[in-house]
């Protein structure tokens, strides 16, 4: 008898040492002064001038509004890794980001390929995931994606843009696309195949590709010259992009120049020089310096937390961009925040425009968030917006 | 004359009770000195090395460190290629700066295998094997003419020359657009899908290195340093250098093909950028650093350089330039790696307080 007393106490002791330890059943990542986000960037390696302006600007601006007092009373810490864009990497710290340092929401990761190795386990983690940089078309027909949110414009859709525009506008007939042998390009040239096909009268008379290793590309700067293009439409990194611009300028050959927005960086006018004059590029918010107020203001506060920002105006930015609607649904879901709040909460969100991000839209099918692009052009070292916002159908 | 410790016997007096268990040094038959594990007290930690790697996969969770597992599983994968390539560079002799080739062989088949003909899985990571194995084969051809800095070029070129093929031959490899690999059925009850991954992965390199260690230690072992060490000399003792140096290749790529199809149900998603002249060179800095021409090296180094960068990761651009010079500083102070440090360590504290 005295044992099954003792028995029953140590039960009983065990059971109140256990509550006592939970506390109150809050939300991963979520304590009563704190809110933690991670991501998985390439912070060396080759994709480091993407990775460590867009996690800088990330970090700045969660700082930015902590010293305004946070979310909700909740400040906001962002738990960087850096993956040097290898997907083995990158899998490893996402792992580590929800299981260890226990983050409330997982924000981008960079590359194709890393977000391919990570996508089955942060669904099946059921991990809120906002704006995983790799290509949005991979999404179109993936059906659990409950706690994703992208914010990210399709190149599959800006490549039938570019096209049309190129032949509603500019006068293009024979057209020749520049693209990274990855699914970046291939997606971009995939676009303008579908934009060849609605557009009459236009043909797609050269399809150059590179690897994003390449050193040089005079080759194919040939090769598109003697296509016979009187329009060159390019998917590349700004290194590759100033280097084709510049050879086919060498060359003598000057077709009309169509880039996607991947190439909208102010640093293109320092790569490419004078040959970066008279591009039409897409944008997806509205660049700095173009005369948008509160964009500038943005990187004017970036650049005072972090002045090393000012250096890549737009990659910075463009972090703002993919964190801006998440911070928006953070406010929305109120102080007692749990993970289905939040997804109700971003679900609210209708044509809503942030400091970068414009027209914000999601719902309870809806996980596309942004669907539209407009046309900027370059002209003596700057850009100039020239057309109001071009909207496509969202597939996911 | 010596009278050797066996137990059952008693020890003649205090005097000769050794403090530590070395004492069954004297070794009377030529079969004794084979025994890979020496003694009880060896056997013991043995033992509980292999139940504490087999615990690992549902100890890790229990403990909060599920996130480790996928480590492990990347460990388990290095461990088999350094083990592999050791034996082809530190035991034979020949240098090889294309084993991201074979793994990216291994890793390629198996998604194929398993995608496109619906094998299972053990089907297919023993096609992985067999598939890179012979190209090892066909690599290790030219190793019959070439030596030194020509042959390590002509590997360079084979890693390379897989990479481009990978890249441009997109029905076979999904291209640059990358290849879905299914998902493995492992067939293990209960468990979660990494925990499953994880332990195949354990097994799978604890074997390979249990093999290597045979290997090492047996006629094919001993033929190959005889090559490494003089390949005029081993052929006129009668060691086949067409049979031996091919066979090098083959198992070096088999244990590489091995690791590769790991790596594939690790990240379920293929891309010819994983697989780059860059894996070749962290591949051979394991082996340099953990030790040349030891199986216990290969396992050290592959471990060390699996974990470094993960826990490094904070210094960002520094952790290339630290990998160099960990690598530089190894081979200036260390030639023997990790491994022969510890051996050093080791005799020192036998031979105490002599």
């Amino acid at each position: 008898m005295r044992t099954v007393a003792r028995i029953a106490l140590a039960a009983v002791v065990v059971a109140a040492l256990g509550a006592a330890a939970q506390g109150q059943p809050a939300e991963r990542g979520v304590s009563a002064t704190e809110i933690v986000v991670g991501t998985t960037m390439p912070l060396s390696g080759p994709a480091a001038f993407w990775g460590v302006p867009i996690s800088g600007a990330m970090e700045a601006w969660f700082r930015h509004l902590n010293d305004q007092g946070g979310i909700n009373g909740r400040r906001l810490r962002l738990v960087a890794k850096d993956d040097g864009y290898l997907p083995p990497r990158a899998v490893a710290n996402t792992r580590e980001l929800v299981e260890r340092d226990g983050v409330f929401a997982l924000v981008s990761s960079l590359g194709t390929a890393n977000v391919f190795a990570a996508r089955d386990y942060v669904i099946e983690s059921q991990t809120i995931w906002i704006t995983p940089l790799g290509g949005t078309d991979i999404w179109a027909g993936f059906r659990q994606r409950k706690y994703l949110f992208v914010t990210y414009p399709s190149y599959i859709e800006e490549g039938i843009y570019l096209t049309t525009y190129a032949a509603a506008n500019l006068r293009a007939r024979n057209i020749a696309v520049f693209y990274q042998n990855d699914l970046y390009g291939q997606q971009g040239l995939l676009g303008v195949k579908r934009g060849v096909d609605r557009a009459r009268g236009t043909r797609l008379v050269a399809q150059v590709s590179y690897e994003v290793t390449d050193a040089e590309v005079s080759a194919q700067a040939q090769k598109m010259r003697e296509s016979g293009a009187d329009t060159v439409i390019l998917y590349a990194t700004p290194r590759h992009g100033a280097l084709i611009v510049r050879e086919m300028a060498r060359l003598g050959f000057r077709p009309t120049l169509l880039s996607s927005f991947t190439l909208a960086d102010p640093a293109m006018f320092a790569l490419a020089g004078e040959a970066w004059n008279n591009v039409y590029l897409t944008a997806y918010f509205p660049l700095p310096g173009t005369g948008d107020a509160r964009v500038d203001a943005t990187l004017a506060t970036l650049s005072r937390i972090n002045p090393a920002l000012a250096r890549n105006p737009f990659n910075a930015i463009a972090g703002v961009g993919f964190v801006e609607p998440f911070l928006e649904g953070l406010r929305r879901a109120g102080r007692d925040l749990t993970k289905d709040r939040l997804v109700s909460a971003m679900e609210t969100l209708r044509n809503w425009d942030g400091e970068v991000m414009r027209g914000v839209t999601f719902g309870p099918d809806r996980r596309q968030g942004t669907n539209r692009i407009f046309m900027i052009k370059s002209e003596a070292g700057r850009y100039t917006k020239l057309t109001d916002w071009y909207t496509y159908p969202t597939r996911f | 004359m010596f009278t050797p410790l066996a137990p059952g016997r008693a020890a003649p007096g205090l005097a000769r009770i050794p403090l530590f268990a070395v004492a069954r040094t004297l070794v009377e038959r030529y079969e004794d000195d084979l025994y890979l594990v020496k003694g009880p007290a060896a056997w013991t930690a043995v033992a509980a090395l292999l139940i504490g790697l087999a615990a690992l996969p549902f100890l890790l969770p229990r403990l909060g460190m599920g996130y480790l597992l996928f480590i492990a599983v990347l460990a388990s994968a290095n461990v088999i290629v350094a083990v592999g390539l050791n034996l082809l560079v530190g035991y034979a002799g020949l240098i090889s700066l294309g084993h991201a080739g074979f793994v990216a062989i291994g890793a390629y088949a198996s998604g194929l295998l398993a995608a496109r003909l619906e094998v299972p899985w053990p089907a297919a990571w023993l096609g992985a094997a067999a598939i890179s194995a012979a190209f090892g084969f066909l690599v290790g051809l030219p190793a019959l003419r070439l030596t030194g800095p020509y042959l390590t070029i002509a590997t360079l070129g084979f890693g390379i020359a897989v990479y481009q093929v990978l890249t441009n031959w997109t029905e076979l490899s999904g291209g640059r657009g990358g290849l879905s690999v299914p998902a493995l059925g492992l067939g293990v009850g209960g468990m979660s899908a990494i925990q499953q991954l994880a332990l195949v992965a354990i097994t799978a390199a604890v074997a390979l290195c249990w093999i290597a260690y045979n290997l090492a230690r047996s006629h094919i072992g001993r033929a190959l340093a005889a090559i490494r060490d003089s390949d005029i000399a081993a052929e006129v003792t009668g060691v086949s250098l067409t049979w031996y140096k091919t066979l090098a290749f083959a198992i070096s790529a088999a244990y590489a093909g091995v690791a590769g199809a790991i790596i594939a149900q690790a990240l379920r998603h293929l891309e010819p950028q994983a697989f780059t002249f860059l894996e070749s060179i962290t591949y051979f800095a394991m082996i340099v650093v953990g030790g040349l021409g030891t199986v216990t090296g290969g396992i050290i180094g592959a471990l060390l350089l699996t974990l470094i960068p993960h826990y490094l990761s904070g210094i960002k651009q520094w952790l290339p330039i630290a990998y160099g010079a960990v690598i530089i500083a190894m081979m200036l102070f260390e030639p023997q790696g990790l491994y022969g440090r510890w051996l050093r360590i080791r005799r020192y504290f036998k031979a105490w307080p002599l």
